[in-house]
């Protein structure tokens, strides 16, 4: 038999779960609609133009966006807990700055990207590293302004990276959400599309390789310290 | 080449948009159309500068964009490039979105992979 308080407990959930529903729906048609609209408009513009340099660009921002879309999902569903989404095969070195330039460079809008320290590795699977840079660069992208500096040293059990950029300080509630599924903050929100689940993703990856993805304030700069075995 | 209000020069306009791959595009399709891209800005605050630096006829604004994002550069916009005609280009437009664009008289768009609704919305308001 229900009581008054089940139906309210039921009707509470019932709204937090609607809630979520509208979140993900907003979030994945908006990081989604823009590389999917930018490949149709590609692909019509290169059959409208015949000069061989502009389609050799738009070729490449075809692979480009492809490539986006493709990670994009690859991250729905490791969020998701699908485990075919995860990296697998054997931990292999992984060098740190070759790979945090290459991932800066493949972001939509890339800026000023600033590395400081020697040039470590670390031990991931195939794929998992790069994933993680990616995450925590577009991130810092996004919502830092200014350049991106990246700080890598060497400690017992591995490396400790530190990506730090200047920007819109997160607030308490942001930092403690900023590892939960499709949370997006204020500033997050009002700044730019995106899914809410880069640095969740990059935090599960890293503890799949033994490690730890973590987001602080300091000062007026943003900080993610990124941990992994070597 | 196409004609603006005025009919002495090609209408200029300027994109405005954080994403480097849909400034590309749209330099690409618009360029097609016959417009001149007078300039590209990747926030609020450069596609002000660029207004005052490239004098378009019309601004292709973004909404959602780091720094200064589109909402925050419409009234800068209309203060200091009254004569520039603004078009709201997004990807996604919510009631608070469509509402806000409506009581400021500014025409919306979401972005496509075609370019028609786009360059036909900006020959308007050349006109």
């Amino acid at each position: 038999m229900s009581t008054g308080r089940d139906e309210t407990a039921l009707a509470r959930g019932l709204d937090e779960l609607d809630a979520i529903r509208r979140r993900v729906v907003n979030v994945v048609g908006h990081a989604l609609r823009t590389p999917l609209t930018t490949m149709v408009g590609m692909a019509t513009a290169l059959r409208e133009t015949d000069d061989d340099a502009t389609r050799a660009t738009l070729v490449e921002g075809l692979a480009r966006n492809a490539a986006r879309v493709e990670r994009l999902l690859d991250d729905l569903l490791l969020a998701a807990g699908v485990g075919t989404a995860m990296p697998a095969g054997d931990p292999r070195p992984v060098p740190v700055f070759e790979t945090f330039e290459t991932e800066w460079s493949a972001l939509a809008n890339p800026t000023d990207l600033r590395l400081r320290g020697p040039e470590l590795t670390v031990l991931a699977r195939a794929g998992a590293f790069e994933r993680i840079a990616n995450a925590v660069l577009d991130n810092a992208s996004k919502y830092g302004r200014g350049p991106v500096v990246v700080t890598a040293s060497a400690t017992p059990r591995g490396v400790h990276i530190e990506v730090e950029s200047e920007g819109d300080v997160p607030t308490d509630e942001e930092i403690e959400n900023a590892f939960e599924l499709f949370y997006r903050g204020e500033h997050a929100v009002m700044a730019t599309p995106g899914l809410g689940i880069g640095l969740p993703v990059a935090r599960e990856l890293a503890r799949a390789e033994g490690g730890e993805v973590a987001l602080e304030r300091r000062g007026t700069a943003i900080v993610v310290t990124v941990e992994l075995p070597a | 080449m196409i004609a603006s209000r005025n009919g002495h020069h090609p209408i200029r306009v300027v994109i405005a948009d954080d994403e480097a791959d849909v400034r590309l595009l749209l330099r690409i399709q618009l360029e097609l159309e016959g417009f001149v891209i007078a300039g590209e800005a990747s926030d609020g605050q450069e596609a002000v500068d660029a207004c005052r630096d490239s004098q378009p006829d019309v601004v292709v604004l973004d909404l959602l964009m780091p720094g200064v994002n589109g909402f925050e550069a419409i009234p800068m916009l209309r203060r200091q490039h009254p004569d520039v005609a603004i078009v709201a280009y997004t990807a996604v437009a919510g009631d608070f979105v469509r509402k806000e664009m409506e009581r400021l008289h500014i025409p919306l768009l979401l972005k496509s992979g075609n370019v028609a609704p786009l360059a036909t919305k900006i020959r308007e308001l050349a006109d």
